[in-house]
């Protein structure tokens, strides 16, 4: 599952070469402000075949809080 | 969902494509020599998946320019996604590899094919990419036009912006985008500090959701509501109209899904339903007697795509994001069809293959009475498309046929079937022959004098298709359905020929292009020249620019190339600036001979500068060339010159791709050349002639010397 993550951090922060790991957070990467979020949790919904509450996407900060989320998914794909 | 045979897995969809990408990613990073291994042995593989995977590794592996090659000799599937994933990452290697004509072409192939926002999203930050290095490369080669577009509105844009410019990209337009604020578009148009004013948008795209009018559920006062809500609108189009010199684009308000009234919404005289859809109907109207501006049917596309989907709650609250993100592609179709139409960029010509297309079978084996047309179902359905498509042809779409068969085959059905709906008679061109479909296309678009980038070409056979696609990558060939039934909605849902406006030209297209024949056939029986023109009975009126004028002026303006003197494409807004300004001659020249009336086929502009008259635009369509009609328009000016105490002419020749033919045409008619600038366009100037005369093969009705006075102006 990290590697899918790490392809869509990849594509939505247009860096081939990106790594993430656990910690990962908005302080780490100048690039992911607000809108960034946002088009983290759509990439992520639409890859794994989710859906985030929007109390998750208020909460949801770093790597490890979107590995957590997406592993309690039912419907992950 | 695609079927496809899982025992063995020679295609491809999504997930097995991303799997793939995995696992190339997981392989060359932590073993390069061995990635490096397994990619040379897949080369032995023939297998789609291995092929994917291969290329995966090569790219990967830094080696792009055989990346790129791998993923080009993949074959199609019958996936239009994965077709467009394919592209995608075939741009992708190339880019890489330094080849940004092929990743240029690659992304705007796979623009057209896939509808996904996540493929979309992807191609956009790849034009991104390419603009990066390349972006005076692309002007030249991939842009055919430059536009500033301001989107206004009561959402946050961020995401639909990106989505907006590949797909505008897709269409040859280089979009320059101004997000306004989100909820400031009141003020953004209004404040005459706005980031606006710098802008200088040409267009202006109000996107605004039904939200921003705030209604309640049921409202007091039912037509001030509506009225007020009408105007208030058409006021800011005149400020953007006025203050901008912008086009204005505006979203009509589509209804909303939940609401606690149920049906009494739209029931109620008072509903915020039934408020709503007077609204769209009051802007429909406005807009209608309104310069500059047009609606784009947001209740119709929320419609057709699916209410449900068309909103997400969740990304409002998080985002103000609306519609939401899987709805972009949809929505920005229709909005950058809309902008082409705007930019006089619609497409202008439907070339269609017949066997499978117009009917089902093959003509030349099942003969007239074999093929299937009409009758119960799968005839019925080619049926309903060939009206759809008569009717497009009836509004102004050009029609050719471009087929494999003996022409006396394929011409057969149009003649004698008992069902046909299409007849001879509505095809502008019609090619039967088994020459390659790519030089038949070159053909088509010279006989129609429009180019490759105005034909969109459809043929059922997917080999074809592709052929086109390599070899005329100008030509738009849509992914077609196998199912007849679906023919019609495939078509449609290209959006391919906007239109502002249905000018009478438009109406009667396809028969002066007809008719056009027969004066061919006139020429060529006619002795000299002279006794040809005489022979045609030619009459020309001329007149200064009136209101309903104005749409086929504007089409004229953009949409010719040849006879264009000055290449400036004057929106709307400048058309009628110059129009209003003292001194300006405007000349709308209308020509009829014996064979029809080709309605008004020239315009000309010049200005006033002291005691000279500059020309600004002189247009004339290519339909009546050859004919000495540019003279009797000279003749014309001339006239009003000398009326109005000119003492020289000016004129301008801007060099551009398309109109070389006029290169010496200021010369012709006895202007010298007095400056020519690095860039190549030259200034001319010459005396008013005194006594001017039209040609004698003409009768003319011209009014345009009366002087400025006695005009209407334009309003």
């Amino acid at each position: 599952m990290k590697l899918r993550i790490r392809r869509v951090f990849r594509e939505q922060f247009d860096d081939d070469h990106l790594e993430i790991w656990d910690e990962m957070s908005p302080r780490d990467l100048p690039a992911w402000d607000s809108l960034m979020q946002v088009k983290l949790l759509i990439a992520l919904e639409e890859e794994f075949g989710v859906q985030f509450t929007t109390a998750e996407a208020a909460e949801l900060r770093s790597v490890g809080d979107f590995l957590c989320a997406l592993a309690g998914k039912p419907t992950l794909v | 969902m695609r079927e496809h045979d899982r025992t063995f897995k020679e295609n491809l969809d999504e997930p097995a494509l991303r799997a793939l990408e995995d696992t190339a990613d997981a392989l060359a990073s932590s073993d390069r020599a061995l990635a490096d291994k397994v990619a040379r042995s897949l080369a032995l593989g023939n297998l789609s998946a291995a092929k994917w995977l291969r290329a995966a590794l090569l790219d990967q592996l830094g080696q792009h320019g055989e990346a790129a090659r791998e993923f080009e000799a993949i074959p199609q599937t019958q996936s239009a996604e994965v077709d467009a994933a394919r592209l995608t990452a075939l741009s992708r290697a190339c880019l890489a590899a330094g080849d940004w004509k092929k990743a240029a072409w690659a992304l705007r192939d796979s623009t057209r094919m896939g509808t996904s926002y996540r493929l979309l999203a992807t191609n956009a930050r790849l034009l991104t990419r390419l603009e990066r290095e390349y972006k005076p490369l692309l002007a030249k080669s991939a842009i055919r036009r430059t536009c500033r577009l301001a989107l206004l509105g009561d959402a946050t844009f961020d995401l639909l912006a990106p989505i907006l410019r590949i797909i505008a990209f897709a269409s040859g337009i280089d979009l320059s985008i101004h997000c306004g604020s989100y909820g400031q578009h009141v003020q953004e148009i209004l404040d005459p500090a706005s980031p606006l004013q710098s802008f200088r948008p040409e267009i202006v795209l109000l996107a605004t959701g039904w939200r921003s009018l705030g209604l309640p559920e049921e409202s007091r006062d039912s037509d001030t509501a509506v009225t007020r809500a009408v105007f208030e609108l058409q006021a800011l189009w005149r400020y953007c109209r006025d203050r901008y010199g912008s086009f204005v684009i505006q979203h009509n308000f589509e209804v909303p899904e939940p609401t606690p009234y149920g049906r009494l919404s739209a029931m109620l005289a008072n509903g915020r339903a039934r408020l709503l859809q007077r609204i769209n109907l009051g802007l429909a109207e406005a807009a209608a007697i309104e310069p500059g501006v047009a609606v784009l049917d947001m209740e119709q596309i929320a419609g057709a795509f699916g209410k449900r989907r068309w909103e997400r709650p969740a990304e409002w609250q998080i985002a103000r994001q609306y519609p939401s993100a899987m709805a972009l592609p949809e929505l920005a179709r229709h909005q950058v069809a809309l902008v082409r139409a705007v930019l006089g960029l619609s497409y202008k010509a439907l070339a269609l293959d017949l066997d499978g297309v117009l009917w089902g079978g093959v003509v030349g084996e099942d003969g007239v009475a074999g093929i299937i047309l009409g009758g119960s179902s799968p005839g019925e359905a080619y049926r309903e498309f060939q009206r759809y498509v008569k009717t497009l042809g009836e509004r102004g779409v050009l029609l050719a046929v471009c087929s494999k068969n003996n022409d006396g085959d394929a011409r057969a059905p149009f003649l004698s079937h008992p069902e046909r709906v299409l007849g001879l008679d509505d095809f502008a061109v019609f090619v039967a022959n088994w020459e390659p479909k790519d030089e038949n296309l070159r053909r088509i678009a010279t006989d129609l004098h429009i180019g490759l980038d105005s034909i969109v070409f459809l043929d059922d056979n997917p080999i074809e298709r592709e052929l086109i696609r390599r070899r005329l990558p100008e030509v738009e060939v849509p992914e077609w359905p196998i199912e007849p039934a679906e023919f019609l909605h495939a078509l449609d849902r290209g959006r391919y020929f906007e239109a502002l406006a249905l000018t009478a030209e438009d109406r009667g297209r396809s028969g002066s292009v007809r008719t056009n024949s027969a004066r061919e056939t006139l020429r060529e029986t006619s002795g000299t020249l002279e006794e040809f023109l005489r022979a045609l009975e030619m009459e020309i009126d001329l007149r200064p620019f009136e209101e309903a004028d104005v749409p086929r002026i504007l089409q004229l303006i953009h949409k010719t190339n040849q006879f264009n003197l000055t290449s400036r494409r004057h929106t709307e807004a400048e058309v009628r600036h110059l129009a209003d300004t003292a001194g300006t001659y405007t000349q709308a020249l209308r020509l009829r001979d014996r064979f029809g009336d080709s309605g008004l086929v020239g315009a000309l502009i010049a200005v006033r500068q002291g005691d000279a008259l500059l020309v600004d635009t002189w247009v004339l369509s290519c339909r009546v060339l050859g004919r000495r009609v540019p003279e009797a328009s000279f003749a014309a000016l001339c006239q009003y010159a000398a009326a109005t105490g000119c003492r020289s002419l000016l004129g301008e020749y801007h060099p551009t791709p398309g109109n070389a033919l006029v290169a010496e045409f200021f010369g012709q008619i006895g202007f010298a050349c007095i400056e020519t600038s690095p860039t190549g366009v030259r200034r001319y100037r010459r005396e008013v002639p005194d006594g001017a005369v039209f040609p004698e093969c003409f009768e003319v009705q011209n009014r345009t010397q009366l002087a400025p006075a006695s005009r209407a102006a334009l309003r």
